[in-house]
């Protein structure tokens, strides 16, 4: 294939995109948004963090050491790069 | 390149006052958080002014611009800043003023308001509005810093009384004498935060009716109330925590009461922070403040006729 | 280091104090009569670390419903102590976590968990880069088809790329709703994740190897037809998703004595 045949496959390929794909949601016009997030991919979700309130939750100071994971790491299953499948472990492995 | 969207400001940047059958009533807002941004785009006559933390702002694009954008069409804006350490030991942050001053001169707010607090030192940011003793050097070190800020930004700004958890021995002076000579020196306006005033009162064993008699009122440019959490000291008496996450109390409210008719038109705004209402609960506590301050004005003028 | 009682309260001793919590409190400071000044300075203490810890919940949720609620606070305290913020814009504040993820030796069993914080430290830039609009099709679709494989494109500013040997798009998914959890199947190979903000929404895709480096390479600059052998046949298919992906937002074809210059053929 020389090369003008091959630029024109890839003007083919890129009219045929043009033809089969949708146009992305814009910035502008907020209502495309309604409805189509998935759970947790709300466009709220940066909130910055910067607050002039304090609070009255007393929750800091943890210790660490004495913790193992207690979320859903049990549940999520990973294949290791090595191959191996395995759980995330309630309990520390010994490595 | 992206295109840079330039807001036009078709609202006017300053918050009117609302006729009410028993007279002007002041203009309130509310502190705008993300979880609201729709239901305020929905319905922004509910409110006279919005107020947000330019730092949570200071981003190049996304949902916070789209929706600060758009609600800036509508309404005017305050910007109540949380990061510039003002009564520190350290210089304000020349390039956090720089980015301030961007974003001031986009969406052109109404006040830019500050703390009487410190919340940097030395390279790190503690996330807290921290208190300082009330001397001499430490009123002329902030208005060195206010008087900085007032230059970078190109405008006056406005501080605020802080909640107070902890008091200095050193301290020379009340903080209203603190508040009012640094307005003297700097130029600056002050912001009264009332449920501050009364978490500080009951927290250092002080007066709360005394302090706001003692606040220099005729440079009171803005008002803010909100809700704090009762606790309890060690010794079984009381102490307030500042957690922006609930109605105002009563006292707050009597407070604010008998201040308003000396403050007749000066914007009132409700923070809330944590444990967010929905957005119509949060419409009417600020209609309540407008309302009461209208109310209490309205029977000032009548025992002043009477 | 324990402030000493010379040391000025404020604000040297006062600072010291916040930053390690065991240390002794500052002199000379006091509250109302009869309450320990101790107790008091424990507020500024909690609204430091609650509020940064409260930051970091928000931005890491997958990793924290991995981790569950207790260990997650456990790790965030850690952090906050060792990488306080440096200034004062929250935005900001996170950068540094998934490395100290990676490091945190009680969950350091759990390789994955340092590719999942990067995911979502990624999508928290993804959703405050600039904004940028659509590429503008008609225009594209108007050029004449012998300069189309000499386009260079502009992408969206919110565009990133991470390469896992983790499914880290797979559990990102299955836990990122915690009213419809999933359990992430065994097996899963790793995964690239495509993060971009075409609107408010940042969206996270899975993609295959060979179209994440065609992306990297429009993105380096390369002309399209120099990209294409990159994903061969799959190039309609590509192209398509780089558009209703929204990450194409401009294109300028390259002059032709640039053009010259880069291929002498």
């Amino acid at each position: 294939m020389n090369r003008r045949t091959a630029g024109l496959t890839i003007a083919g390929s890129l009219l045929s995109a043009l033809a089969l794909s949708a146009v992305p949601a814009a910035a502008e016009g907020t209502e495309k948004c309604y409805g189509i997030s998935l759970a947790g991919q709300n466009d709220c979700a940066s909130t910055g963090g910067n607050s002039c309130a304090g609070t009255s939750k007393v929750d800091f100071d943890k210790q660490a050491w004495k913790l193992v994971p207690a979320g859903t790491c049990e549940t999520t299953m990973v294949t290791l790069p090595d191959g191996s499948t395995r759980p995330g472990s309630l309990a520390p492995i010994e490595s | 390149m992206a295109p840079r969207r330039i807001p036009s400001l078709s609202t006017s940047a300053v918050p009117a006052s609302r006729p009410t059958p028993a007279g002007l009533s002041p203009p309130a807002g509310v502190g705008l958080r993300p979880p609201h941004f729709r239901a305020a785009l929905a319905e922004p006559g509910a409110v006279d002014f919005l107020e947000v933390h330019p730092e949570n702002y200071l981003c190049d694009g996304g949902p916070q611009h789209h929706f600060l954008t758009a609600l800036r069409q509508d309404l005017p804006l305050s910007f109540h800043g949380v990061g510039l350490s003002l009564g520190g030991a350290d210089r304000p942050d020349r390039r956090h003023l720089a980015r301030l001053r961007q974003l001031v001169d986009r969406y052109q707010p109404f006040h830019f308001s500050e703390h009487l607090a410190w919340s940097s030192h030395g390279g790190t940011y503690f996330n807290d509005l921290l208190p300082l003793p009330y001397t001499q050097a430490n009123l002329a070190r902030m208005s060195a810093h206010v008087a900085e800020t007032q230059d970078c930004l190109g405008r006056q700004i406005l501080i605020e009384n802080p909640s107070l958890y902890l008091t200095f021995a050193e301290s020379e002076m009340s903080e209203a004498e603190f508040l009012a000579e640094l307005s003297r020196r700097s130029g600056c306006r002050l912001l009264l935060d009332i449920n501050n005033l009364y978490v500080s009162a009951i927290n250092a064993g002080w007066d709360s009716w005394a302090m706001l008699a003692e606040f220099p009122q005729d440079a009171v440019a803005q008002i803010h109330l909100a809700g704090h959490d009762h606790c309890r000291d060690a010794d079984g008496g009381s102490l307030l925590i500042d957690t922006h996450g609930m109605p105002v109390a009563d006292p707050v409210w009597d407070l604010f009461a008998a201040i308003a008719p000396r403050l007749a038109g000066v914007p009132v705004l409700i923070e809330w922070d944590q444990d967010l209402p929905d957005w119509p609960r949060l419409v009417s506590e600020a209609s309540l403040a407008r309302q009461l301050a209208g109310n209490a004005l309205a029977e000032a003028r009548h025992v002043a006729i009477a | 280091m324990s402030p000493s009682p010379e040391q000025a309260a404020f604000p040297e001793a006062f600072a010291a104090a916040l930053r390690e919590p065991r240390s002794a409190i500052p002199a000379r400071l006091a509250a109302r009569p009869g309450v320990d000044p101790a107790v008091r300075f424990a507020i500024y203490r909690n609204n430091m670390a609650a509020g940064l810890g409260r930051v970091l919940a928000d931005r890491f949720p997958v990793l924290r419903r991995l981790l569950g609620a207790d260990f997650f606070a456990a790790l965030t305290d850690a952090f906050i102590r060792q990488h306080p913020p440096a200034g004062p814009v929250l935005l900001e504040y996170g950068a540094l976590f998934p490395n100290f993820v990676e490091r945190f030796p009680p969950s350091q069993h759990l390789a994955y968990l340092a590719d999942v914080a990067r995911l979502e430290w990624l999508r928290h830039c993804a959703l405050l880069a600039a904004d940028a609009a659509p590429i503008d099709r008609a225009a594209l679709a108007a050029q004449p088809p012998d300069v189309m494989a000499r386009l260079r494109f502009t992408l969206h500013p919110s565009l990133a790329i991470l390469r896992s040997p983790f499914p880290i798009v797979s559990i990102w998914r299955a836990n990122i709703d915690p009213a419809n959890p999933a359990v992430v199947p065994a097996g899963l190979p790793g995964e690239n994740a495509l993060l971009v903000r075409p609107g408010l929404v940042a969206e996270i895709h899975a993609v295959p190897a060979s179209r994440a480096d065609f992306v990297e390479r429009l993105q380096a600059g390369v002309a399209l037809g120099d990209a294409t052998n990159l994903v061969g046949a799959d190039l309609t298919a590509a192209l398509a998703f780089l558009l209703s992906a929204g990450i194409l937002t401009g294109f300028f074809p390259v002059s032709d004595d640039a053009a010259r210059r880069s291929d002498p053929a």
